[in-house]
C-alpha cells in the first residue's frame, strides 16, 4: 500500500517535472523564434529607412523604427525581449534600446544564441559590450550597404554648401568651424594614406578627412551650373 | 460662462499633460506622437517645395506662408495651425527671414524638447528630410534646381525680388513680362537702377541660363563685373552685335 502511494507520488512528480521541463524547452524555443522574427522585421525596417534617407541601418534609432511600424498596440511586441511577459517598452523590456541597438540580458543564453545565429546568417559583423548584466550588440557596417556612405557624403556636401551660403558674410571666421562640424568623419571610408606602409595618427587622419571633404565641396561647386554656387566658390576658393 | 469653459479646458489640458509626460507615454501614444512629428516634417517639406516653385514662377521669395496658401502652391486649406492636444507639442507654421534667407520656424515645443532628447534629435535630424534641414535653431530650405538657386542669388544680391522692369520700384535686376502672353518672361540685368539701353548688361530666358544663349553687352570692359562671374561655365553668349562668346572657368572668350 505504502509502496503504491510512493510509486504514484514519484510518477506524478516525475510527470510534472518532465512537463515543466518540456514546457520550458518549448517556451525557450518559442521566445528564440520570436527574437529572430523581431530581428528580421526590425532589420527590414532599418534597411528601408536607410535606403530612403541615405543613412546606415545601424544608425536608425528605435523611434525611427516605431514611426515606420504599422499602427496598433500589438506591434510593440516586436520591440520586446519577451512577447508573453506583459511588459512594455516603458518598463524596460526593450529588445532595442533608444539608439536602435539590440540589447539582451546576459543570462538569456538561448535568446543570445538565437540572435547571434541570425546575425551570422545575415553576415553582419558586430561586437558585443556587456554592462550592468546587459549585452549590447554594436553592429558593424554591412558590406551590402556600403553605398550608403557615398550617399551620406554627397548629402553632407549639399548641406554644408547650404550652411556656407547662410554664413557667407562671416566665412573668414566661420569656415573652419563649419567644415569641422559637418565633415562626416565616420562615413569617409577612403584610404587616405600617402604610402602603403604609412600609419598616420588619429589627429592626422581627422585632418585628412577634412581635406578630402573640402575637395568634394570644391568638385561640386566647380561643376555647378547656378549663380549661387558660383558665388560661394568665389568666396571660399582660397580656403578649399 | 466663456471664461469658466476656457479655464476648464486649460486645466483639463494641464492635467492631461501632467498625467502624460513624454517619458511615460504608452507605445501607442508615442507612436502617435512620432507620426505627428513625421507629419510635421512632411508639411515643412511641402512648404519648401512650394517655396521653390513660387520662386521660379513669380521671381519672388515667399517671405510669409500666406502667399503660398493659394491653389497654385499649398492650397487654401493647408493646415498651418495645430489644434487640440497637438498645440501642447507643436508651434504653428511660420516663414520668417534671417539675413535674407527664409526659414521655417522650429516647431517642437519645450514639452518635447525638454523631456525627450530622442524625439528632439529625430526632428532635428535629416531623416524624413530632403528639401529642408535644421541649423541654428531654425529649419532652412534647400533649393534643388539651378534655376531657383540662380534667381535666389540675384534677389539676395540686390535685396529685392525681381520685379517687372517697368515697375518704378524695380532695381537693376528685373524681368520683362510680355502682357500679350506670346513671349516668355526674360530676366534683364542692368548696371544700375537706371534702366537705359546703355546700362543693359545682359538678358536671357531664365530656363536658358545654364547653357545659353545669353545676350550680353558688346563691351568687353564690363565683362569683369560680378554679374558676368555668376554665369555658369560653358554657357554660350552672344553680344548685341551677334558675336559669339563662351563663358570659361575664369574668363569670357570670343569664339572665332
Amino acid at each position: 500500500m505504502i509502496g503504491n502511494i510512493w510509486l504514484y507520488s514519484t510518477l506524478t512528480i516525475a510527470t510534472i517535472f518532465s512537463a515543466s521541463v518540456a514546457y520550458k524547452a518549448y517556451s525557450d524555443i518559442q521566445e528564440a523564434k520570436d527574437i529572430q522574427q523581431s530581428f528580421e522585421i526590425i532589420s527590414q525596417i532599418k534597411q528601408r529607412v536607410a535606403k530612403e534617407y541615405n543613412k546606415s541601418p545601424e544608425d536608425v534609432t528605435r523611434d525611427e523604427v516605431i514611426a515606420y511600424l504599422p499602427k496598433g498596440p500589438n506591434w510593440e511586441k516586436v520591440l520586446l525581449v519577451s512577447r508573453s511577459s506583459g511588459n512594455t517598452l516603458i518598463n524596460s523590456d526593450a529588445l532595442l534600446n533608444a539608439d536602435g541597438e539590440f540589447e539582451l540580458d546576459e543570462d538569456e543564453k538561448v535568446k543570445l544564441l538565437a540572435l547571434n545565429a541570425k546575425l551570422k546568417e545575415y553576415g553582419i559583423e558586430q561586437t558585443q559590450e556587456t554592462s550592468s548584466n546587459k549585452v549590447t550588440f554594436k553592429m558593424g557596417m554591412q558590406e551590402k550597404n556600403f553605398s550608403y556612405k557615398d550617399n551620406v557624403i554627397a548629402e553632407k556636401v549639399t548641406k554644408t554648401i547650404e550652411i556656407l551660403y547662410l554664413n557667407k558674410n562671416s566665412l573668414d571666421t566661420e569656415f573652419t568651424k563649419i567644415i569641422q562640424n559637418n565633415t562626416p568623419y565616420n562615413y569617409i571610408y577612403h584610404d587616405l594614406k600617402k604610402t602603403d606602409t604609412e600609419k598616420p595618427s588619429t589627429s592626422e587622419v581627422k585632418l585628412r578627412k577634412e581635406v578630402y571633404f573640402k575637395k568634394r565641396i570644391k568638385q561640386r561647386l566647380i561643376s555647378s551650373k547656378n549663380s549661387r554656387d558660383i558665388e560661394i566658390y568665389d568666396l571660399i576658393k582660397d580656403k578649399l | 460662462m466663456k471664461k469658466i469653459i476656457l479655464i476648464s479646458i486649460f486645466f483639463f489640458n494641464l492635467s492631461f499633460l501632467i498625467a502624460n509626460p513624454i517619458s511615460s507615454l504608452s507605445f501607442e501614444q508615442r507612436q502617435s506622437l512620432l507620426e505627428k512629428v513625421k507629419l510635421a516634417i512632411e508639411k515643412e517639406e511641402a512648404i519648401a517645395k512650394a517655396y521653390e516653385l513660387y520662386l521660379i514662377k513669380e521671381y519672388k521669395k515667399a517671405s510669409s506662408l500666406s502667399v503660398l496658401l493659394t491653389d497654385d502652391y499649398l492650397g487654401r486649406s493647408f493646415p498651418k495651425n495645430f489644434t487640440g492636444s497637438d498645440t501642447s507639442y507643436f508651434s504653428n507654421f511660420v516663414i520668417a527671414t534671417s539675413n535674407g534667407n527664409e526659414y521655417i520656424n522650429y516647431r517642437l515645443k519645450s514639452l518635447i524638447t525638454q523631456n525627450d532628447t530622442h524625439i528632439k534629435s529625430l526632428y532635428e535630424s535629416d531623416t524624413f528630410r530632403k528639401k529642408t534641414f535644421f541649423y541654428d535653431g531654425k529649419i532652412y530650405i534647400i533649393l534643388k534646381t539651378n534655376l531657383a538657386k540662380s534667381i535666389f542669388a540675384l534677389i539676395k544680391k540686390q535685396n529685392q525680388d525681381l520685379l517687372d522692369c517697368t515697375n518704378s520700384s524695380s532695381k537693376q535686376y528685373c524681368t520683362k513680362v510680355d502682357t500679350t502672353g506670346k513671349f516668355k518672361t526674360h530676366i534683364y540685368i542692368y548696371s544700375s537702377t537706371s534702366k537705359t539701353v546703355a546700362n543693359l548688361l545682359m538678358y536671357y530666358l531664365p530656363e536658358n541660363f545654364e547653357k545659353g544663349p545669353i545676350l550680353i553687352k558688346d563691351d568687353i570692359s564690363v565683362y569683369n563685373r560680378d554679374e558676368f562671374k555668376l554665369i555658369p561655365v560653358g554657357a554660350r553668349l552672344y553680344d548685341f552685335k551677334g558675336e559669339k562668346y563662351l563663358k570659361t572657368f575664369d574668363d569670357i572668350r570670343k569664339v572665332n
